[in-house]
């Protein structure tokens, strides 16, 4: 059946396996780095804020400007114009590792944005009461602010990561490898429309599994 | 008060905020002192500085000028992390309650111990034993959303004495609460302060919360403490009008004086009739008063609205009342009446704008 259906891609099938896990490969390694460099920015973010629990307005402003930039720069763009950064971190610009340079640069700061706009949904009161019961700025960190949103940072990142299943396949312009590197080089270049249908079903089908999981997972940890 | 006794001492606290260039000042060279073990109270309208000033006391809020001393410690000549160990010994209860969401109510009054160097099973056990203090043993496995405000706000006070702390501080705590909730939320602030000896030291709006649980008070008008003194002193002999109005209110008298313009009582009244506001002290009891006025002068007294409210042992009366005699002789009456000890005003010939008896 799979043969009927899809020729070409059983033709191809080693490569569009391996395509599969470059996707994975891609897509979970720029997360766990965004997800870090994310967090990390929004909690600084919400910290040096004017009335935040270490307020810096100056570095606020800066780390808020950068974000912004960042953000507003095409991811299409974003690739070339890092090329060369990329070199020189990773040595090459072609290939899955090379990829995972513009997808986290690309993704992070939209993803620190989320972080951000979820630890502000705490009750500045709440904050003020931790402070009052002798809490540090890390304790504040750790047990109020991630702890208590940590069902919404899951949902941001469940968000984040379907965003970044999408510029994967973009990353593929740029001879990354993975599904969207196959559906552009082989699908559309060759007219084997199959192997294009066959590399967007796998990424629903992922995106899909990181939906049901991601919610499943936030409603199990809103209470704890 | 000597040094030693005061658990907070306050020496010419100043808190100004810039306010797009313009200087605010949320507290004004404000100076008190809480005795250890007392119940002290601040009461004034929203935007007083009452929550300002409460938060100087832990330096959640660094004062512009002016000293803070909290068990003969000056905190501000402490570090970030002693002032933290400091601060645990203060505990603060709030209007929002401030529980946190995720954790169970168990948690949450664990939270305070988590920096502790104490065994899970002991921080666990501090905890039930909070919870049974305030009455809420059987609720540590539930959520801060399935409680209810004062059940909230229970867990709040079992979490703020984790610590074992020497000092209550209540910003607004029943404000948010019904007057039967408040009640009993004061009650174990009472019995708090009792068994424990902790020193309570609450703000309010309500002169009703002072009166019901307060020993020492002060009143609060811009950033200013306008007057203080014992709960019995100063209900008893308000000096500024504010306190007036605070006291009044805690006696409904404010609604006594609405229904006189409602009730267009000075339009309606006979030209032999004379409406007052009396108010007696505990010496001068209401009723033996009254019917000498009719005994001793024939003068007759419809009496329309009478309270009394206890405060600290004194019983304070406030009655409105319309004396009519047909002989023209009510001015002997109100000297009777004055002669007795009681506060008499004459609200007969201001018409119309609202009775400003004093
Ligand atoms: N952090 C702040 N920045 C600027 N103004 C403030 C700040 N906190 C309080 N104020 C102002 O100080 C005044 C007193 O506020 P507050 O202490 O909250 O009064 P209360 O608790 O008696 O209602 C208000 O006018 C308020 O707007
Ligand atoms: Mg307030």
């Amino acid at each position: 059946m799979l043969a009927e259906w899809f020729p070409h891609v059983v033709e191809i099938w080693p490569q569009f396996v391996q395509a599969t896990w470059e996707t994975i490969y891609m897509t979970f390694w720029s997360a766990v780095i965004a997800v870090v460099l994310g967090i990390g920015t929004g909690v600084f973010l919400v910290m040096t804020q004017p009335d935040g629990i270490a307020a810096d307005p100056p570095f606020y402003s800066f780390l808020d400007k950068v974000v912004n930039l960042l953000r507003s720069v095409p991811f299409i763009i974003l690739l070339a114009v890092i090329a060369p950064f990329t070199k020189y971190v990773v040595g090459t610009t072609v290939g899955t590792a090379a990829a995972l340079v513009p997808l986290v640069i690309g993704i992070f700061p939209f993803y620190a944005r989320q972080i951000q706009n979820a630890l502000l949904s705490i009750e500045p009161s709440v904050i003020e009461a931790a402070q009052a019961m002798g809490s540090s700025p890390l304790e504040i960190i750790f047990r109020i602010y991630l702890r208590e949103c940590l069902p919404d940072i899951i949902r941001a990142s469940v968000v984040t990561l379907i965003s970044l299943l999408g510029l994967t396949t973009m990353a593929g312009a740029i001879g990354s490898g993975g599904l969207g590197d196959i559906a552009i080089s082989i699908g559309y270049a060759r007219f084997e429309n199959d192997v294009t249908f066959a590399a967007l079903l796998v990424i629903l089908i992922m995106v899909f599994l990181t939906q049901v999981l991601g919610d499943q997972l936030a409603k199990k940890v809103a209470r704890m | 008060m000597s040094e030693k006794q005061a658990a907070i001492d306050l020496k010419n606290i100043t808190v100004a905020f810039d306010k797009k260039g313009e200087t605010l000042t949320a507290v004004d060279d404000v100076s008190l002192q809480v005795k250890r073990g007392s119940i002290y109270g601040i009461v004034g309208y929203s935007g007083a500085g009452k929550s300002t000033l409460v938060r100087v006391i832990n330096l959640l809020q660094r004062p512009t000028s002016g000293t803070v001393t909290v068990s003969e410690q000056n905190l501000q000549k402490l570090s970030d992390k002693k002032l933290r160990e400091v601060r645990q010994k203060i505990g603060m209860i709030f209007q929002q309650f401030n529980l946190l969401r995720s954790r169970t109510v168990l948690n949450n009054v664990e939270y305070p111990l988590l920096g502790e160097k104490i065994s899970r099973a002991k921080r666990k056990k501090k905890a039930q034993e909070l919870l049974k203090l305030v009455g809420l043993a059987d609720y540590a496995s539930s959520y801060p959303e399935d409680l209810s405000g004062g059940q909230k706000q229970r867990v709040a006070i079992a979490r703020a004495l984790a610590n074992d702390p020497d000092i209550l501080i209540s910003d607004e705590a029943t404000s948010a609460l019904d007057p039967q909730t408040t009640d009993s939320i004061l009650q174990l602030l009472q019995k708090l302060n009792q068994k424990l000896g902790l020193t309570v030291f609450l703000i309010t709006h309500e002169m009703q919360v002072i009166k019901s649980i307060c020993q020492q008070v002060a009143v609060m008008e811009n950033g200013r403490i306008i007057e203080s003194g014992s709960v019995g002193q100063v209900f008893a002999r308000p000096q500024q009008p504010l306190t007036r109005d605070f006291i009044e209110s805690a006696a409904n008298v404010t609604q006594m004086r609405q229904q006189i313009v409602d009730d267009q009582l000075r339009e309606n009244l006979q030209p032999n009739e004379r409406l007052l506001y009396l108010k007696f002290s505990s010496n001068a009891t209401s009723e033996s008063v009254i019917s000498e006025l009719t005994a001793k002068y024939g003068i007759k007294a419809n009496i329309l609205f009478a309270n009394v409210q206890k405060v600290a042992q004194l019983s304070l009366g406030y009655m409105l009342v319309i004396l009519s005699e047909k002989n023209g002789k009510i001015q002997v009456g109100i000297d009777y009446l004055q002669e007795s000890g009681v506060t008499v005003n004459d609200l007969t010939e201001q018409k119309g704008e609202n009775a400003n008896a004093s």
